[in-house]
């Protein structure tokens, strides 16, 4: 019985080979066997190999044609003669498979033991299987609140899953040249965010993306923002209520940014898309200084530029940068949103809603195509979030773990604007990403320029979601301080263009190769907003529905 | 039973000798052929036709003879002096029906019959390529390799997968050789 | 110690240069002879002959003139050969047991549309009682079979296997049995040996199976005969002689040996043999006129199976065949007689075939006979018995110093 068993096993798993030779380091090569094509078999797909004394799952990162006599190039029999062709072609050929071990798993299926990373390899002669649909949810984890479902493996219908606590835990990274499906795939994970509500997040929808109806320029269809799909749960504040009007999205809030609240170093931060010299950047901590915190934009904008150089000398300032500081902060009051004083506080208004586990997205509307209105607006509040969190966190401290603040994900684009090595060190954003969740804000960083990003912020990042790069700095830098990145790296270089991606760092057990779920339809909708694991007999999604429902019926 | 074709005159472990019963009259090299008890199977590797008394010179004596066929009927003693032996290369052996590859315990008896192995046992006998390993290392030529392998593809219901799986077999057991196996797959295809 | 040649070669060249003279004078008498052979007369012959009597030589009587050949006729479509010959090992005195082996081969050869060939041989060993010939009820006068009486006893039983072999064609088929040599056991002419041997060579030995034979031959074409290769005899020769001689009885007996005559003309054919002459008379293919021989042993002891004989041109040689007189009185069997030998010759390559096969399952060489011993031997060890051999042979195996 038993052996029938074992044999039900292999058949439903195919056999692709043997392990003939290998090591941790290097990974291990496979030979094929003859019953199946290399044709068949994809880079990125994943094998359980059958040790002697336990599993192991591991990637296949290269397909070789071998053969086991050198001569048989030389001979021409074997392509005129269709026999011999036949009879070398299943016999002194043969498929290699470079595998990769990545993990042990558990003897038993389903036991407590957890997967556990390779710190071995498998035997000589092990069988090496394609990795079954229970074995990679075994590794990836059921769809529950904690793992998100984000996509498929190649040629599977396994989910892979994405373990949010590991995600959230620290910093992350979508990386990806420009149409590759970075947005695509950002979405999908701010919503399995707002499907676990595990964290609260705040994104700085720089084309207007997220909140409302997005484009999904692949298949050319509109689709519906996160709004959209998770009314009760998402906020959108716009910047450019204009803009939102004239789109026909719907938004909850306005924000408006006062002079008052900018402070110099967020001057420091627009250095570069301002194109200031450092000492006119630096010229704003002195005018802080003397005109006061809070007014001193105010009235340094005030100023007729004859007045600057004038008083320039009395400050202390190089004329020359007083006057270039005022001629370029100057394009301020052509930023919509930025007014002397704000009608409303937003950070606060932001502050309530996170803190009640919403999830606020702010459109720049036409801002988004203005760097420095973008950049400005994005660090400002940032800064000021942060801020709180950092009281909250703080006051929280001994007391109970409830009282902390809620974990918040600060979603970024362009974020190597805020994250290169020049201003890494002195913007909120490199700090945040630095200080990993010490206040229990971390970043979700979005950007097509990876090699562009500080290497020390490169190296907090927990959790990579990579899409088709072709740039070699990029491939580099996302892949450093990878363990297996060699064999990553030519993973990565050949990813599809569209819908495919590389996951690798703490919220997945092993670097994997997804074709990302399906978003657009309206069952992929549905899914989101009822995932399978959700089983509330009222149909309900959150305790706070729940509350409502109530309210209702009473 | 099958064609009883001679008797061994000459058997060691590895092969044996056979005189066949009629002139000219022997199976095709490379044929199947059994004998003894436990039935030892072995594998045509030369066919020799040559004078009973090694001491006795063959001369031409057909100048004037019409045909070579007139040669044989005015000389019919021939058929007494010439004989027909073959050699065969032990492949393995039967007790009842468990086939086992490989050279037996013993050779078979002095004047043991001979006969064309039929194709029930062909078809047990091609259930393994075991004893390929032992016609390549006999130091037999190549041919008879290959001669087998054809007889036996003849008899079997649906040869060409048994001559595809001999050929992965001979790439196995020839590995390094390739010119080698290269010669003996072409006469296979 | 070997042969020491120098002193042989000296002597050898010595009869050489002595028979190159002689071999001139040979050849004009041998042309001479043949002339006379050709240019006699049956009557003159005959009369003559009928006339002679006790002369110290043999001759044969012609049964027409002597000097005619004879062409083959053409071969039936379907006929058979069968043929036997013998070979023996004799009583070896050095052995540790008497004893004798009397091998027969034998061959039958079947032509025609269904060509078939049976070879085999007959070992048979001899020892005790059966190396000796008793007369029956006593064991006084006993004779051992050995020697020269072990080869007439080879003679029987070829001859007995002859008419075996005859019996195992089937009676349609026209069949020549052959054996190699004579039907003539010359041998036992003259007093060398006592009756007994005779008895049971003739009486009990040939004469039964000629009479068999010819009564065989009744029924079925069959025909007997004996093929003497490079034969040696004179009779034919001689008969010319005494048909030259003018000399009488007594002064012949006086005067003349059976090889040569002091006399003229009688002196012609000295030493020619039969053969010489018939080398000249017939082509190839041809055979002599009949003869029957004068030979005492046939005259006294063949009981009227009178022998007949003629030679024949096989291409390569002139051989001698004897015929009994119930195949010799039969025109239609002495031409088959006469072309079967002859085809057996052209495919025997001068010899007939059919004997040659069968000398072949006959023979005995000399590692056979060597093996024999060793096995003979090694069969007593196995029994216990003790292996005496003479201290002679020995010697002869290893020359020792």
């Amino acid at each position: 019985m038993i052996v029938e068993n074992n044999m039900a096993q292999s058949n439903e798993q195919s056999l692709l080979g043997h392990v003939v030779s290998g090591s941790l380091r290097d990974g291990i090569e496979i030979r094929m066997g003859n019953q199946v094509s290399v044709e068949d078999i994809k880079e990125g797909t994943y094998v359980t190999i059958h040790g002697q004394k336990k599993s192991f799952f591991g990637l296949i990162t290269n397909v070789k044609l071998m053969t086991t006599d050198p001569n048989l190039q030389f001979s021409y029999s074997t392509t005129d003669n269709p026999f011999i062709s036949e009879v070398i072609s299943s016999s002194m050929t043969y498929g290699s498979l470079s595998v990769l071990p990545m993990l042990t798993l558990p003897a038993v299926l389903g036991a407590d033991q957890t997967v556990e990373p390779a710190k071995t390899v498998p035997s000589h002669f092990s069988q090496v299987f394609q990795a079954s649909e229970r074995d990679v949810e075994v590794v990836f984890g059921k769809e529950d609140q904690t793992h998100f479902f984000i996509g498929n493996p190649l040629d599977m219908e396994t989910k892979v899953c994405i373990n949010l606590d590991e995600l959230i835990k620290r910093s992350s990274a979508v990386f990806g040249k420009s149409g590759t499906g970075k947005t695509f795939l950002t979405r999908i994970l701010l919503a399995g965010l707002i499907q676990s509500d595990l964290a609260s997040s705040l994104v700085f929808d720089m084309h207007n993306e997220y909140g409302s109806t997005g484009q999904d320029r692949d298949r050319g269809r509109r689709v519906s923002g996160l709004k959209q799909i998770f009314e009760n749960k998402v906020s959108v504040f716009t910047l450019d209520p204009e803009n939102s009007k004239r789109r026909q999205a719907k938004y909850d809030f306005e924000v408006q940014i006062g002079y008052n609240e900018i402070e110099p170093e967020d001057i420091q931060l627009l250095r570069e898309t301002l194109n200031l010299s450092d000492i006119a950047a630096d010229a704003a901590y002195t005018l802080e200084r003397v005109l006061g915190p809070k007014k001193w934009l105010q009235r340094f904008l005030e100023m007729e530029i004859d007045e600057v150089y004038e008083k320039a000398v009395a400050w202390n300032i190089h004329a020359q940068s007083a006057r270039s500081l005022h001629n370029r902060l100057s394009r301020f009051k052509r930023i919509g949103f930025m007014k002397p004083t704000a009608i409303d506080d937003s950070v606060k208004r932001m502050l309530d809603l996170l803190g009640k586990g919403k999830h606020v997205i702010l459109e720049f509307g036409r801002y988004g195509d203005n760097l420095t209105a973008y950049m400005l607006a994005a660090n400002l509040l940032t800064r000021r979030i942060h801020d709180r969190y950092v009281y909250m966190k703080e006051e929280a401290e001994g007391t109970t773990k409830a009282n902390e603040p809620r974990p918040l994900v600060i979603c970024i684009e362009e974020a190597h604007r805020f994250l290169n090595p020049a201003v890494a060190h002195q913007t909120i954003f490199g700090n945040i990403a630095r200080e990993l969740r010490k206040y229990n804000v971390t970043l979700m960083i979005v950007d097509q320029r990876p090699s562009a990003i500080d290497s020390e912020v490169m190296s907090q990042i927990g959790t990579k979601v990579a899409c088709q790069l072709d740039n070699d700095r990029d491939i580099d830098a996302t892949l450093a301080g990878t363990s297996g990145s060699r064999e990553l790296r030519s993973v990565l270089s050949k990813l599809d263009s569209k819908q495919q991606a590389l996951i690798f760092g703490h919220a997945v057990p092993l670097p994997v190769l997804i074709r990302t779920r399906e978003y657009g339809s309206d069952g992929s909708y549905a899914d989101l907003t009822r995932p399978s694991w959700h089983t509330t007999d009222f149909g309900v999604e959150t305790e706070e529905e729940l509350e409502e429902r109530l309210k209702e019926l009473f | 039973m099958s064609e009883r074709i001679g008797e061994i005159i000459e058997a060691n472990t590895n092969g044996f000798t056979v005189h066949c019963y009629k002139l000219y009259e022997s199976p095709p090299l490379g044929s199947i052929i059994q004998s003894g008890i436990p039935t030892i199977f072995g594998v045509i590797s030369e066919i020799t036709t040559e004078p009973l008394d090694p001491s006795r010179p063959i001369i031409a004596i057909g100048q004037n003879e019409p045909t070579e066929d007139e040669i044989y009927r005015s000389n019919p003693q021939l058929n007494n002096l010439l004989c027909t032996r073959l050699t065969a290369l032990t492949i393995g052996y039967s007790n009842n029906e468990n086939f086992s590859h490989g050279l037996p315990p013993h050779p078979p008896r002095i004047h043991s019959f001979v006969y064309l192995s039929d194709n029930h046992y062909i078809e047990s006998l091609a259930k393994s390529f075991d004893f390929l390993h032992l016609l390549l290392s006999s130091g037999t030529n190549d041919e008879v390799v290959s001669a087998c392998l054809r007889q036996i593809s003849q008899k079997l219901p649906d040869g060409y997968p048994f001559l595809i799986e001999s050929g992965q077999a001979l790439a196995t057991e020839l590995i390094g050789q390739f010119p080698r196996l290269n010669a003996i797959l072409r006469r296979l295809s | 110690m070997s042969l020491d040649f120098n002193k042989t070669l000296v002597q050898m060249a010595d009869v050489v240069s002595r028979m190159k003279t002689s071999q001139n004078d040979r050849n004009l008498r041998l042309s001479l002879a043949a002339k006379i052979m050709k240019a006699t007369r049956e009557n003159d012959l005959k009369e003559k002959l009928s006339l002679a009597k006790d002369r110290p030589f043999l001759w044969a009587n012609p049964s027409s003139e002597l000097g005619n050949g004879h062409s083959p006729t053409e071969l039936p479509e379907e006929f058979a050969v069968v043929a036997v010959d013998g070979s023996h090992i004799d009583v070896d005195r050095h052995l540790p047991v008497p004893c004798s082996l009397i091998n027969i081969g034998t061959c039958i050869l079947q032509y025609g549309t269904q060509p078939n060939a049976h070879l085999g041989n007959y070992p048979k060993l001899y020892s005790d009682e059966g190396l000796y010939l008793t007369e029956h009820g006593t064991t006084t006068r006993e004779v051992a079979i050995e020697g020269p009486i072990l080869g007439f006893k080879r003679t029987i039983d070829e001859v007995r296997e002859l008419e075996k072999l005859i019996s195992e064609i089937p009676p349609t088929i026209p069949t020549l049995a052959l054996v190699d040599g004579s039907l003539v056991l010359w041998g036992l002419s003259g007093q060398g040996y006592p009756d007994l041997v005779r008895q049971e060579f003739l009486d009990k030995g040939i004469l039964p199976i000629l009479a068999n034979l010819k009564q065989v031959a009744q029924n079925r074409t069959i025909s007997v005969a004996a093929y003497v290769s490079l034969p040696r005899s004179t009779e034919v020769v001689n008969a010319l002689r005494l048909y030259l001689c003018d000399t009488n009885a007594v002064e012949c007996k006086r005067s003349c040996s059976n090889r040569m005559s002091p006399f003229k003309p009688c002196d012609l054919p000295n030493e020619l043999l039969d053969r010489e002459l018939f080398d000249i008379l017939l082509k190839p293919g041809q055979r002599s006129e009949l003869f029957f021989t004068n030979s005492s042993i046939v005259r006294e002891h063949y009981n009227g199976h009178q022998i007949y004989f003629f030679y024949l041109n096989n291409g390569q040689e002139i051989a001698r065949i004897e015929i009994p007189d119930w195949v010799a009185t039969n025109k239609t069997l002495v031409s088959l007689t006469h072309a079967l030998i002859l085809d057996q010759c052209y495919k025997g390559r001068g010899y007939p075939v059919s004997i040659s096969e069968a000398h072949q399952q006959a023979v005995i060489n000399g590692s056979d006979r060597q093996t024999f011993k060793d096995m003979l031997s090694s069969a007593l060890t196995r029994q216990g018995l003790p292996t005496y051999t003479s201290e002679k042979t020995r010697s002869k195996r290893l020359a020792w110093l």
